[in-house]
């Protein structure tokens, strides 16, 4: 993937919200902010093989508690923060396959890891190659790829 | 009903324990992962009527061809709607009447 291949991350992005969330997002020039501190979740994915990156999505609590909510059949205030953790990856998970799918084969996903962050994850000897920000029904995620050098 | 179960271990526990109909099982899982679960299960003959479908991410046909010779009954990718597994359901030939509980 030498390109950024923004308009997949894109497509890919919208399709998984729609279909596994019924909930609809869109490309967007506002850049996430997170507000507070502890308030973000980074759900990342390592990709291996012929070529070597991951995939991280920044999500606000927020957009996170919706997420399960819809994804458990829950109502917000039912959600725990285990649920939102775990659809964080999920989705993450479900992300960095999609992704997959266009990079040189063969190449392997690790398992998804989730972190409360304040937007400060670190990606040692990797280069960011693309940033797509999406709008979630007013709110903002991020998604980040990065290759390693 | 429904058991859940966080890898492919608990879920050779969990079978041992309940008569499960139908497994939805994940590719990636930490572990035991969904492919080894599959093997496991066909190895025993216990489990000959229970059916297996690979859930996952990867969307190359060799990872389908992969799931089916480990024994998977079907394939679903992610993502999915709740009709594809129905449509996947019917494929089986299994009752899927009370679908929407």
């Amino acid at each position: 993937m030498a390109m950024e291949c923004k308009e997949e991350i894109s497509q890919f992005v919208t399709d998984i919200w729609s279909t596994f969330l019924s909930m609809k997002v869109s490309p967007t020039d506002k850049p996430f902010k997170p507000e507070g501190k502890g308030n973000t979740l980074a759900g990342c994915v390592q990709i291996t093989g012929e070529w070597q990156g991951s995939v991280t999505l920044y999500a606000p609590k927020e957009i996170g508690k919706k997420v399960a909510a819809t994804m458990y059949s829950l109502d917000e205030g039912e959600v725990e923060d285990q649920q939102i953790q775990d659809v964080i990856g999920e989705i993450t998970n479900v992300l960095a396959g999609n992704i997959k799918s266009i990079l040189p084969a063969p190449c392997s996903i690790s398992l998804p890891c989730v972190a409360v962050t304040d937007f400060d994850l670190h990606h040692p000897g990797s280069e960011m190659l693309s940033a797509v920000n999406f709008d979630c029904e007013g709110s903002s995620f991020l998604v980040v790829v990065h290759h390693k050098k | 009903m429904v058991e859940e179960a966080a890898n492919g271990l608990e879920a050779l526990e969990t079978i041992q324990k309940e008569k499960v109909d139908l497994a939805l099982v994940d590719w990636n899982m930490p572990d035991m992962d969904g492919r080894e679960f599959i093997r496991e299960v066909r190895q025993d003959k216990t489990y000959k009527d229970m059916r297996m479908i690979m859930v996952t991410t990867e969307t190359a046909i060799t990872k389908v061809e992969e799931a089916l010779e480990a024994g998977a009954d079907e394939y679903i990718m992610k993502p999915f709607t709740k009709e594809i597994i129905l449509e996947k359901l019917a494929l089986l030939g299994m009752d899927t009447s009370n679908a929407s509980k």
